[in-house]
């Protein structure tokens, strides 16, 4: 057994060295992250504007706690509806709208602006050029004309073009800008020169003058010739990408086969003691990312989002209950009572590295299929309709009960992940008893000691 | 002097990082212990003395060489005492790398 790990070891280290340092998909990373902040401050509104303020809501509505029927001085039906609380929490809910409009609705266009600027730094460009640039050849892609219900044309842009569809076109369109401008900015021959007097600031503007010029010259033309080509009926980039690659990739990750499959890697790699969340961050940034956004927004209903999957970080607490329920081995319950407090914030590399779980013949099978069989019902009860779909993007830190709670907007979520402990508990727990019977090596016997002490 | 520990998200290293500083109070030892994730690393490796790895993101040691160009040390913190939190072993092996 433990030759076949070590070779097996051997060949995931550099794949997983391979994926994590490869620059483009580290920029991508980094981007998503300095994003973060926004979509969960945007989420934060959300849950204001559709949970606590809305008159028909969970907090106000008489399907839910009725705190409207109060506030507004017991009316109900159509006096509800006209009565002056509602109109002030409608234009409450219209503020909080704004926020999540930064967070989600022009998600991309900050996406745009995010990894331009890590490419800009990693091709060593400058970097805010970079992200000016590339914002600007967004801008030329995206049409600048809406049409209105009578057939009246409009300068304006639709909020479609910048919210959870624009994902993939936005970080095409800055990959490609930041690329092109990064190349010309370095290119000493046709940077404009300035006399040593000129200010920094306007010198540094001259000298990016062409790259800009060339960057968004060669956007414009492609727009141009995208429009006049009209392919598959689309003549803007953005609603193209959407159309030939996101709507499939979507498609294709909501599966239930690919969503096990993305599990299994991701806890297969934690096994090795490898981040598997880090090796795959390309799949999680690319499809359950703007999966989550598009529930956020109202766009869609996506079974398998970002929400989803970190509610069910908690599956290792399952293993922690097992472990106090049912293990005879001090050294264990030492750990897992060294672990419980950070794995009730969903943190369980104490537990993984402790215990171990990593590289643990015993605990590979349940390790790896809690998860699964989490994974499976809850897309059973999500799809039935009993649990609504994760929405809301919560940190993931957040503990178990809360986070589902919060993410779906209903006791619902925060039920179905009490049910998945239940099962991870009984899933861990064969395997907790098994190890019961083997002796403790000598390497235990010493944490025992020092567990004690 | 500056002890840097890196991992994904900064969450994990930051439970290990309280314990380390318990560990160098009891020895009085004047020393700033930090955790971070492994994005902002190069904003931060100027004044670094140490810098080590969360074993989960060990795969990534060579990137983190990479962005330290050599100027202090780096390593994987050992698996175990890591899992197990021994901030005094932890702080024990950062002061030797660093050749203190």
């Amino acid at each position: 057994m433990g030759s076949v790990i070590s070779s097996f070891e051997r060949v995931m280290m550099p794949v997983a060295g391979r994926i994590s340092s490869n620059k483009f998909l580290l920029a991508m990373r980094d981007a998503f992250s300095m994003l973060l902040p926004f979509i969960i401050v945007g989420s934060f509104f959300g849950i204001l504007e559709w949970v606590v303020l809305d008159p028909w809501g969970t907090i106000m509505g008489e399907n839910g706690l009725n705190l409207g029927h109060m506030f507004s001085g017991g009316l109900t039906g159509d006096a509800y509806k006209a009565c002056g609380f509602v109109a002030t929490m409608q234009m409450l809910q219209g503020l909080c709208n704004n926020v999540v409009t930064v967070g989600f609705g022009v998600f991309s266009f900050l996406l745009v602006a995010a990894f331009a600027y890590r490419l800009g730094g990693i091709w060593g460009g400058d970097k805010f050029s970079t992200a000016l640039t590339a914002l600007g050849a967004f801008i030329i892609i995206t049409p600048q004309q809406i049409v209105g219900k009578a057939g009246d044309k409009m300068g304006a842009f639709s909020l479609d073009y910048f919210g959870n569809k624009g994902v993939l076109t936005a970080l095409i369109v800055a990959a490609i800008a930041s690329w092109i401008f990064v190349k010309l900015s370095k290119n000493e021959k046709i940077r404009i020169k300035m006399p040593d007097t000129v200010p920094p600031a306007v010198s540094q503007s001259f000298a990016v003058l062409i790259p800009v010029l060339a960057t968004l010259s060669v956007f414009t033309i492609f727009a141009t010739v995208l429009a006049q080509a009209n392919l598959f009926g689309k003549a803007a980039l953005n609603d193209l990408i959407y159309a030939i690659i996101q709507a499939p990739l979507m498609g294709f990750s909501q599966g239930i086969g690919f969503s096990l499959l993305y599990q299994f890697i991701v806890w297969f790699f934690w096994w090795f003691g490898i981040h598997g969340h880090n090796v795959t961050a390309a799949v999680q940034n690319m499809v359950y990312m703007p999966a989550q956004l598009a529930n956020q927004a109202g766009d869609a209903s996506y079974i398998f989002s970002n929400g989803f999957f970190e509610a069910g970080l908690m599956h290792i607490m399952g293993l922690v209950i097992a472990i106090f329920l049912f293990s005879k081995k001090a050294s264990w319950r030492a750990v897992a009572k060294l672990g419980a407090p950070a794995m009730l914030f969903n943190i369980q590399e104490p537990i993984a590295f402790g215990l171990p779980i990593v590289l643990n013949p015993i605990l590979l099978i349940p390790y790896i299929l809690a998860p699964l069989a989490n994974t499976v019902v809850g897309w059973l009860l999500v799809s039935s309709g009993l649990v609504p779909i994760f929405k809301y993007v919560v940190p993931w830190t957040m503990p178990l009960f809360f986070g589902g709670t919060i993410g779906t907007g209903s006791i619902m979520g925060g039920l179905l992940q009490v049910l998945w402990l239940a099962m991870d508990v009984c899933i861990y727990a064969p395997f907790v008893i098994a190890s019961n019977k083997i002796k403790d090596t000598e390497a235990e016997e010493e944490e025992e000691n020092t567990g004690a002490s | 002097m500056n002890i840097y520990l890196v991992c994904n998200a900064g969450m994990s290293t930051s439970i290990l990082v309280r314990k380390m500083q318990e560990a160098a109070k009891k020895e009085n030892l004047d020393v700033h212990i930090e955790a971070f994730s492994v994005e902002i690393l190069d904003e931060k490796v100027d004044t670094a003395d140490v810098v080590l790895l969360g074993p989960q993101i060990r795969h990534m040691l060579n990137d983190v060489k990479k962005v330290v160009e050599g100027k202090c040390p780096v390593d994987v913190i050992d698996m175990r005492d890591y899992g197990m939190i021994r901030g005094d072993k932890v702080l024990a092996a950062a002061l030797k790398l660093a050749g203190k």
